[in-house]
């Protein structure tokens, strides 16, 4: 076949072109080391990586409300853990000075430690979490979760239950719980009580100078009865606190695992196999290398260089 | 006899001169655009008729006669190498204005997709922790950064598509150019004798044309008999007809864009342009008009659905939930609230509580982000299938152009060779004058 002498220059110019481009892409993708310039490199691979990277950034966000809810969970067992210290030490100060052997002196300072106590128990019910809510306000974080009124009397106010945390797929869990599970009804002979109405009946005991010892006696034995019950309601709430946070535990494994297919798989949908590329970009510069030197010496033969 | 001799040669030495300046033309077109390679055409001069016929041998040859110069081309070739073109071009141009459509959709962290997951995860942050502002303000920031990229790919989308049309335009202009300098080339034609020079130089003139038009827009142009060409599109509507061009302009309606011949009289629609450059763009601007469409859908979606979601709530102060987003169009989408405290995550008659958010949350699961994706595929798709049968219409068109240039093309050895041979024969037709000479004087030396 004749061939005409533009035409084969014009091949030569497009094969440098063409390995010149293949170069500068590998040469691309090595130095960024992503396989996929644009999604037009492998449109269904692009778009599964988008999909992949969404799904972390959603895992990425579910461990920081996990982070959320435990510190939530945490925060609660510790002011139960405090509450369940408080009432122990009630109970202790009830027994010193439930005995004949006590006189009135020592029932006036047992009661002003009483008193001490419920107010240290009204703080630890009171708890609020680093984003300022009340914890044990069910689901009226913006107030206080107790407060004591005119008489004396604390009560919870709050309302509702207090709001779930978002994890993923739908999926939620309880951080906390509404102070009328923890601290209160408890089952007292007189009626269901709260743990500071016990505190406070007991202290009323010790400083009622109306009551014969008799009474007295008897009134604070049910009040130690009613903290003892108070006590365990609290140690229940602390087990299932406990629960939540080992739930909350296995939620973030299992995230981390998924995590760790996800952007194995991401990788290898984008990431530049180093050495394949390398190779590649070696033997595309070897062509070119060759294709220029080729072209050198057979564009240079020229039958005109023979007239004279 | 000697006389005779004297013209054999001069008809020789006139013949060698002439095919040297068709090689040496040759030579120096061998690049130009629609240049056929050109052969000297030659006959033996007829015997007889002579002046003197006492001189005259009736059995001996009369010289060389030059018949005329011939252009050495190949119709078929021609039209495949132009098909082939027309093929590559519109691929080229698909190639051209695809990837800056597939660049006005970002991807990666910049993403719609991800603007729109990351929304949804700060709204999850607010679920979390529903009395907290931190949270909030994230989330407010998340909306407005959606809102944003929404904005600036409606931006990028006008840019390309106002590249589009005017590369449309462009285009068409230069068809309707190319058709009237076609025209007056067939008014040439039709005066140029055969054979000749200056019928070869119209020639390679109008096939040059030809070959651009071909490479710019589907057409098929048949020779007339009287050496004029005419030029029709493919659904048989004339774009030059013998010494008259159509004018080409591009018309936007409702059904995208429409090539229509001309405007200012009956104004026909071409039918089925389906290659060449402008076919590519026809394509692109049909493409990247149906991408507008889909961005806008879609942030009319995420705006009415996530506001319904939001009015649906109560604010930290108790009031009623404010939309979310502004404006109903990729370009106008815009974040409505600033205040964190409007953050309505709350179930009425709130304040407290993350019911509403929870709700807003579920719409993570209607598919925006996987739809922005799909947007991103299918483009993309388009653009990755236009390089590959780009990459084989362009090889295509190098075999046909291979093909086309093996009849017309100028080798350049070749020529020399002929330089060479006619440079030779040129030496021996003036050696036959000198033979011819020497015979003379021996003749007048006779006494």
């Amino acid at each position: 076949m004749r061939v005409a002498t533009t035409g084969s220059f014009d091949r030569v110019t497009q094969s440098l072109n063409a390995l010149q481009a293949e170069s500068d892409a590998l040469l691309a993708q090595i130095s960024t080391g992503k396989r996929l310039a644009s999604p037009a490199d492998a449109p269904t691979d692009a778009a599964r990586v988008s999909a992949i990277a969404r799904r972390l950034a959603e895992h990425a966000q579910t461990e920081r409300n996990i982070n959320t809810a435990a510190t939530r969970l945490t925060l609660g067992d510790g002011a139960l853990q405090t509450a369940g210290n408080l009432l122990d030490r009630a109970r202790e100060v009830a027994l010193a000075v439930a005995g004949d052997t006590a006189n009135a002196a020592d029932r006036t300072s047992a009661a002003a430690e009483l008193a001490q106590l419920s107010d240290q128990l009204l703080a630890a019910a009171n708890i609020r979490e680093p984003g300022g809510s009340w914890l044990f306000a069910g689901i009226s974080g913006n107030q206080a979760a107790y407060a004591r009124d005119a008489a004396g009397i604390v009560s919870w106010q709050g309302s509702g239950t207090p709001p779930v945390v978002p994890l993923i797929d739908g999926r939620n869990i309880v951080a906390a719980e509404p102070g009328t599970s923890v601290f209160e009804a408890v089952q007292s002979s007189r009626g269901p009580t709260t743990a500071f109405g016990a505190i406070d009946d007991l202290r009323a005991a010790l400083t009622d100078p109306s009551l014969g010892d008799a009474a007295r006696r008897s009134q604070i034995d049910r009040s130690l009865t009613d903290i003892e019950r108070a006590a365990e309601q609290i140690g229940n709430a602390r087990a299932r606190f406990g629960a939540r946070l080992a739930a909350l535990d296995t939620e973030r494994t299992a995230l981390a695992a998924t995590d760790l297919d996800l952007t194995v798989t991401r990788g290898r949908l984008e990431d530049t196999d180093i050495s394949a590329a390398a190779v590649s970009l070696s033997r595309a510069r070897l062509l070119l290398q060759a294709t220029r030197d080729a072209f050198a010496r057979i564009g240079s033969l020229s039958l005109f260089d023979s007239l004279r | 006899m000697s006389a005779d001799l004297l013209g054999i040669g001069t008809s020789g030495l006139r013949a060698a001169r002439a095919a040297l300046d068709v090689a040496g033309g040759n030579v120096s077109n061998a690049s130009t655009p629609g240049y056929a390679r050109r052969a000297l055409v030659q006959t033996s001069g007829q015997a007889g008729a002579a002046m003197t016929p006492l001189s005259r041998s009736l059995s001996a040859g009369g010289g060389v006669d030059i018949a005329g110069v011939r252009r050495i081309s190949d119709p078929f070739r021609n039209d495949e190498a132009r098909t082939a073109s027309g093929e590559a071009g519109r691929f080229a141009s698909l190639q051209l204005w695809l990837k800056p459509l597939e660049a006005a959709f970002p991807v990666g962290d910049a993403s719609i997709g991800a603007g729109i997951g990351a929304l949804f995860d700060a709204g999850s942050a607010v679920a979390a922790d529903p009395g907290a502002l931190a949270p909030r303000t994230a989330f407010l920031a998340a909306a407005d950064s959606l809102a944003g990229r929404f904005r600036v790919a409606a931006l990028k989308l006008a840019e390309q598509r106002d590249g589009v049309t005017a590369a449309i335009g462009t285009l068409a202009a230069r068809i309707t150019a190319l058709a009237r300098s076609i025209a007056s080339t067939n008014a040439q034609a039709r005066q140029a004798a055969s054979e000749t020079a200056e019928a070869a130089t119209i020639a390679d003139h109008r096939d040059a044309l030809l070959d651009e038009l071909h490479g710019l827009v589907a057409v098929r142009s048949t020779p007339a008999i009287d050496g004029s060409i005419d030029v029709r599109f493919p659904g048989g509507t004339a774009l030059v007809a013998g010494e008259s061009a159509a004018t080409v302009v591009a018309r936007y309606g409702s059904g995208g864009v429409q090539i229509v011949t001309d405007p200012y009289g009956s104004g026909t629609a071409t039918q089925s342009i389906d290659s060449g450059e402008l076919a590519g763009l026809v394509v692109v601007a049909r493409r990247s008009a149906e991408a507008s469409a889909s961005l806008d859908q879609l942030a009319s979606a995420i705006s009415t659905a996530l506001n319904a979601a939001h009015q649906a709530g109560s604010d930290l102060d108790g009031n009623p939930g404010n939309p979310l987003l502004t404006g109903s169009f990729a370009a106008t989408l815009g974040a409505a609230l600033s205040d964190p405290r409007q953050v309505a995550a709350a179930l009425p008659p709130g304040p407290n509580g993350n019911g509403a958010m929870l709700a807003l949350l579920a719409l993570r699961d209607a598919g925006f982000a996987e739809r922005y994706d799909a947007e991103v595929t299918s483009i993309a798709s388009a653009l990755a299938s236009a390089r590959d049968d780009g990459a084989a219409a362009s090889s295509a068109q190098s075999r046909a152009i291979a093909a086309r240039d093996a009849i017309s093309g100028v080798n350049l050895d070749e020529e020399a060779a002929d330089i060479l041979r006619f440079q030779q024969a040129y030496q021996a037709a003036a050696r036959i004058l000198s033979t011819a000479r020497t015979l003379f004087d021996t003749l007048l030396e006779i006494r």
